[in-house]
């Protein structure tokens, strides 16, 4: 790929490093603070508004402003996320979205049809009651399984808000709107699956990072559904092609509009110091041609970002990567603010302490509001 | 061993002899000084030459870094930014004083290096008592028990990371005598004992090796004399063995300290500081300042006040082993 994008390049040739997720950022930090940052970059939507905060992102509103407009529509929803206050920085090399995954085998043992999975989070948890498998008052087999990790949790949380009809922000980003009503309900939704007369999961912390995917909870039955990503999926349906494994829709929490965590996964964005300004919005038009990004969306296993590329034959042939695809215009970014890991981080620390029952969800939210209106004050 | 630094620095200060060289013999004194000098200062500039790139080394890239960590700590950072640090005087320490994430931290790795250290080093004593006598496979013994000190304990960390897990070798074997699962890395009431026991077993090989060349060095005749003075095994335990392993022991203690407090690779890759923060250490928390929230000020300060508490910790350990 390295090679085609060094021949496709009129105006330079390109050199591309890769950088192991764990380091990007320290990589970059080293790179921009000793003035030898790369023209152009990757990184995920979630670091977007620091950058631009510190003027290490390049606005692409002139750039994107010529592109035709089959080509924006082609991208989803997946440009929004590299917006900050309504002008674009990123543009988006790969996709992601949050599902539900469930074995068919045990929808079917337990009387359920997989053929008709739950049309919204109020169904799935009717769902994971049925499916849960009990021995006395231990749990055997959960009913539906999260990750514990703290920005696994938030975009739990954040799903079921925005499913709800809540909004993480006010529109300026100034104003924390997470705790109120469809919070406060979308929270307790997620506490109840462990705590309270009749808890669906045991296993609450449970992180999957760093283990082989045949060790996904999913592969080893000890639970019948999971809420992940696309990639995951795929990864699993591949340690266990024996697993019926189906994809859900992007639900509603109940009878309102579908709404899931989502959007871009990475996207490429132009150092304003760099001398090759017009060379480097090229090479991002090479790696945002549909055909190879589709191209380097099957050798990482991650989502094209093209709605077109849902006729390819790895989308098609990828399950999981094909309910993404189709249910892209459900899916919404993380806020881009100032500070925003950090607001993630706070906001995931006050879920985990309702989730275990040490604080209720309406204090969870509030303290939670309380610490990040503190923060985004110090930001702005 | 201060014997044998003595004759080396005296070996080394010797002129060489031989053709070519003045005979002193046959030079009076004052010949003597005058025909010596050129050849000391030659000889010093040799050593200055050859320590030069070592000394450089230890400049550039180590006391520097701490001194302009010393110096970001005073102020507000990100690497991101462009221009200087603002400087801030004290803020930072200040603010990490009324910081709960941050005095639990200081908690967690307290916790953790007291705990983990007493286990560790009482282990390795009894494993070295063992190694030191002769048996069919004692350098088996020896090197089975010090592979795990070689590994990477990244990937040690990865291997526990599975035997914890849900279906890992744990709750395997909980299962054979018909016990549930236990959620090892998953509550906060057990998540920092689950690492503290990984770190026990990645510990043991290196304090063992140590306290065994402490043992080595106890002169046998001791043993002998204690012996027919009608010391039983606890007696000669008790007044040789420990006495004699002590600058060992002390030695083995610090460096465990200076260790333990700084643990980072097995919090990040066992439990990412979690459940609740009940496995976040300092050092885990100044990556996440610093790296995760771009604060290279405020993780400077961390790092400061962690040295402190390392300092403080060992300083007490060495002042315990004083011989009385």
């Amino acid at each position: 790929m390295t090679r085609y994008l060094r021949r496709q390049q009129q105006e330079g040739k390109p050199t591309v490093t890769f950088i192991d997720w764990g380091d990007m950022s320290t990589r970059l930090n080293a790179g921009f603070s000793s003035g030898t940052g790369p023209d152009v970059y990757g990184h995920g939507p979630a670091a977007v508004a620091d950058l631009v905060g510190y003027d290490r992102a390049l606005p692409l509103d002139e750039y994107i402003d010529q592109m035709d407009s089959a080509e924006l529509e082609d991208l989803n929803a997946a440009l929004e996320s590299g917006i900050v206050d309504g002008t674009y920085y990123m543009f988006p090399i790969a996709s992601t979205g949050r599902h539900v995954g469930f074995n068919a085998a045990h929808a079917e043992a337990a009387g359920l049809d997989p053929d008709t999975p739950p049309a919204s989070f109020v169904e799935l948890r009717e769902w994971a009651d049925e499916l849960v498998v009990r021995s006395g008052d231990q749990i055997e087999r959960a009913g539906i399984v999260f990750d514990a990790r703290p920005e696994s949790m938030q975009q739990a949380f954040t799903t079921l808000l925005w499913s709800n009809g809540g909004e993480m922000f006010s529109e300026d980003g100034s104003e924390v709107l997470f705790s109120g009503p469809e919070g406060v309900e979308a929270l307790e939704w997620y506490v109840n699956l462990y705590q309270g007369s009749s808890p669906v999961d045991s296993n609450l912390g449970g992180t999957w990072d760093g283990l082989p995917p045949a060790q996904s909870p999913l592969v080893t039955e000890d639970t019948s559904m999971l809420f992940s990503d696309p990639s995951t999926f795929t990864q699993i349906m591949e340690a266990a092609p024996e697993l019926d494994l189906r994809i859900m829709d992007v639900l509603p929490f109940d009878d309102g509009e579908p709404a899931a965590f989502g959007g871009a996964a990475t996207g490429v964005m132009i150092n304003p110091d760099s001398s090759r300004i017009d060379a480097a919005w090229e090479f991002i038009q090479t790696i945002g041609d549909p055909e190879l990004n589709n191209q380097y969306a099957e050798d990482v296993g991650h989502v094209p970002v093209h709605a077109s590329a849902i006729e390819s034959e790895y989308v098609q042939e990828t399950p999981a990567v094909a309910a993404t695809v189709e249910n892209a215009d459900y899916f919404r970014s993380n806020p881009n603010i100032p500070a925003w890991t950090q607001v993630r981080d706070t906001l995931a620390q006050y879920i985990e302490q309702a989730l275990s029952g040490q604080l209720t969800a309406q204090d969870a939210l509030d303290q939670a509001a309380a610490e990040v209106e503190q923060t985004l004050a110090e930001e702005s | 061993m201060a014997d044998s630094a003595v004759h080396s620095s005296a070996v080394s200060t010797e002129l060489p002899s031989g053709p070519g060289f003045p005979d002193p013999g046959r030079s009076g004194p004052a010949r003597r000084s005058r025909s010596r000098r050129p050849l000391h200062r030659s000889i010093s500039r040799a050593g200055i030459v050859l320590v030069a790139p070592a000394a450089l080394y230890v400049l550039i890239f180590q006391l520097a870094p701490v001194v302009y960590g010393l110096v970001l700590s005073f102020t507000q950072y990100s690497p991101l930014q462009r221009g200087a640090p603002t400087f801030i005087g004290l803020d930072n320490y200040a603010t990490l004083l009324r910081d709960p994430d941050f005095l639990n931290a200081l908690w967690v790795t307290a916790r953790y290096t007291l705990q983990v250290l007493p286990v560790t080093v009482a282990i390795a004593l009894v494993l070295a008592l063992l190694a030191n006598r002769p048996f069919p496979g004692v350098g088996l013994f020896r090197s089975a028990l010090y592979i795990p000190h070689i590994v990477s304990l990244t990937a040690v960390s990865m291997i526990w990371l599975w035997m914890y897990s849900q279906n890992g070798l744990f709750n395997d074997m909980l299962e054979l005598v018909n016990l549930g699962p236990q959620r090892w890395l998953n509550d906060a009431e057990t998540a920092l004992n689950g690492v503290s026991v990984m770190r026990i077993w990645k510990a043991l090989g290196s304090n063992m090796v140590l306290l065994l060349a402490g043992l080595q060095t106890i002169p046998r005749d001791l043993y002998e004399a204690a012996s027919i003075d009608g010391a039983n095994r606890w007696h000669q335990f008790r007044y040789v063995t420990l006495p004699g392993l002590r600058p060992m022991l002390v030695y083995v203690v610090a460096m465990d300290i200076i260790y333990l407090s700084q643990s980072f690779a097995e919090i990040f890759v066992l439990t990412s500081g979690g459940p609740l923060n009940s496995t976040t250490t300092v050092n885990y928390l100044i990556y996440t300042e610093a790296f995760d929230y771009s604060s290279m000020g405020s993780a400077s300060a961390m790092a400061f006040v962690l040295f402190a508490f390392i300092a403080g910790l060992t300083l007490v350990a060495l002042r315990a082993g004083r011989e009385r």
